[in-house]
């Protein structure tokens, strides 16, 4: 029953002439997937600056740079901006791109509100932004925005909710969309145990969101209510409870943390089988495995705050169901690790990053599993482990795999190949000093020092300004990235072929390089042995 | 012949060929998913305040 994969697609139409018709009016696909991508370095390069202003202050013990109510913005602000403004909308980019043409559809299912998600982001994050100008300043009670600490601050926490509820009002188109297309628009053939890996983890992501990104709405609009409408939901003093804040902001943050990750997870299970011209080991388990993960962040996060100050049955529950999350992340490790054994492998740079990724990631992850047991929290809560931990997951997991996508996709989206010396330059340059930067930060972290303070015992200046050093190298190596790409999409000499990689598999790859506007006009004809899991039986 | 027609029209995962026919279906999803999102959030409110 197999055919020739066709190629179908409308070269006559082409992208509308007019940046106000191309880029503002967008329903493509893939305009839309740019615009989300660049949108994101933006902010990844302005939560980066805040980072290296954090770090400079750091840098030695005593006050330098900054006053120390402006550390706590800088501190709150990072957070956000990278959360919701980088990583975010990177894998919404990656998505929107990849996404149709993986499955084999002519676009997203609902073009309209996608262009309504996007552009959301830059009236959402101008609003957040806007706040370091404000009088009283940006917010500064921490990107998880704890009362009764949030509330003490100026106007700024009212512009930070309108700006959460519109960041998650765009999550949530996003996610319907997302879902509507996977369900609805896969070319006929391709049956779901036959979607990337990629497409799944979006899929099982797109649950996520949906379920939690009311929850972290209905909790700040209480926080609004509180500050400004004599309500006392987390008010003590007026029968509220504060601690209740916490539980359900968690409940909302443990599954974005997976929001955050298993996209990433996806782009792996895409790069590693084809720089290691194998199929993917385990293809089933790997999505029951994604599926797993994300049905159990449902049930771990009071491990965010243990030391709050709960029964111990809840304590040893939420600690054995933390625990329990490494099964399926290891099962996905071993799968990557396997995939590669005995392979043919070969290290462009998206493979130096996604084995980069499988490295750095089970070091947060292990870290993690530290972090999850009850006794040893109370010691690391709220210390530099704490920070180094969660940066091993969300830079050399999240960023890094979103980077090692660009590498990987950049030569279907221009349809030139990048400079491979400049790609391999940027991952060393930036896998030694994120290590230099992160992984000092454990030692603090086991020493004592707190996190989210602008100044330290001088017991921690050494490992301190080896960080900083670290901070800034892995800082000024983001600029070779931007070369990169400025380089790959207008200075390339070098055209990418459809297939572009040697052994790279799937639907995407039969599509010319650059991918024409309009792809898949007509559903392709499947041909399972094109397919990257066409002919899976494990 | 009514199962030769339904052969023609539906793939074999009874999801239409016709890409308007899919893209209805689409609309319909989406109106299910966001009416999820407004039950979770419903959800989250009602334990709230009955609590």
């Amino acid at each position: 029953m197999a055919h020739a994969a066709s190629i179908e697609h409308d070269e006559h139409h082409s992208a509308p002439s007019g940046f106000f018709r191309r880029w503002v009016c967008s329903t493509n696909h893939k305009d839309i997937g740019t615009m989300y991508l660049v949108f994101s370095l933006t902010m990844f390069f302005i939560g980066g600056s805040l980072a290296m202003t954090i770090r400079a202050e750091l840098f030695e013990p005593g006050m330098q740079l900054v006053q120390p109510y402006f550390f706590n913005e800088l501190t709150t602000m990072h957070g956000l901006v990278m959360i919701f403004g980088a990583i975010m909308p990177a894998f919404v980019g990656l998505a929107n791109w990849m996404l149709p043409m993986m499955v084999g559809a002519p676009d997203m299912a609902l073009p309209r509100m996608n262009n309504w998600s996007f552009w959301i982001l830059p009236f959402a994050f101008a609003l957040l932004l806007s706040t370091f100008f404000m009088a009283g300043g940006a917010p500064a009670g921490g990107w998880t925005m704890y009362p009764p600490l949030v509330l003490q601050g100026g106007d700024s926490i009212a512009f930070l909710i309108f700006s959460i509820h519109l960041m998650g009002i765009s999550s949530i188109m996003g996610a319907i969309n997302i879902i509507a297309t996977v369900l609805n628009m896969r070319a006929p053939g391709m049956d779901l145990l036959k979607m990337p890996i990629f497409v799944w983890s979006w899929l099982i992501t797109a649950f996520l969101l949906i379920a939690v990104m009311p929850v972290l709405a209905g909790a700040v609009t209480m926080l609004l209510t509180d500050k400004y409408f004599g309500t006392s939901f987390f008010n003590a003093a007026g029968g509220g409870d504060p601690v209740m804040y916490q539980h359900v902001f968690w409940f909302f943050g443990h599954p974005e943390v997976y929001i955050m990750i298993l996209p990433a997870f996806g782009i792996i299970s895409e790069i590693i089988p084809t720089f290691s011209r194998k199929p993917l080991f385990g293809y089933k388990a790997m999505v029951y495995a994604l599926a797993c993960i994300a049905f159990l962040s449902f049930t771990v996060w009071a491990h965010h705050m243990f030391t709050v100050g709960m029964p111990l049955g809840g304590e040893l529950f939420f600690m054995y169901a933390t625990m329990l999350i490494a099964i399926p992340t290891g099962v996905k490790v071993f799968n990557w690790v396997t995939t590669m054994w005995r392979g043919s492998l070969s290290f462009e740079t998206p493979m130096l990053f996604a084995i980069a990724f499988v490295i750095l990631f089970t070091i947060g992850g292990f870290s993690g599993v530290m972090l999850a047991l009850v006794p040893a929290d109370f010691q690391y809560q709220d210390t530099y482990f704490v920070v180094a931990h969660f940066h091993y997951v969300l830079v050399t997991g999240a960023a890094f795999a979103i980077m090692g996508a660009v590498y990987y996709w950049i030569p279907k989206w221009s349809g030139n190949m990048y400079s491979e010396t400049l790609g391999k330059v940027h991952f060393w340059s930036s896998v030694i000093s994120v290590n230099v930067l992160f992984f000092p930060q454990h030692f603090l972290g086991l020493a004592g020092m707190p996190r989210r303070i602008p100044d330290y015992n001088v017991a921690f200046a050494n490992f301190n300004m080896i960080s900083s050093i670290g901070g800034f190298w892995f800082g000024a190596s983001q600029l070779l990235f931007i070369g990169m790409i400025v380089h790959c999409v207008f200075f390339s000499k070098k055209r990418a072929t459809s297939e572009v990689w040697e052994t790279a598999h799937g639907l995407e790859w039969t599509l010319p390089s650059p991918a024409p506007h309009h792809s898949f006009t007509v559903p392709p004809l499947i041909d399972d042995s094109k397919l990257a899991h066409g002919d899976v039986t494990h | 012949m009514a199962a030769m027609q339904g052969h023609q029209v539906m793939s074999p995962q009874r999801r239409p060929d016709s890409i308007e026919a899919r893209r209805a279906a689409a609309r319909r999803t989406a109106w299910i998913m966001g009416g999820v999102a407004a039950a979770c959030l419903l959800a989250f409110v009602l334990h709230i305040v009955l609590r």
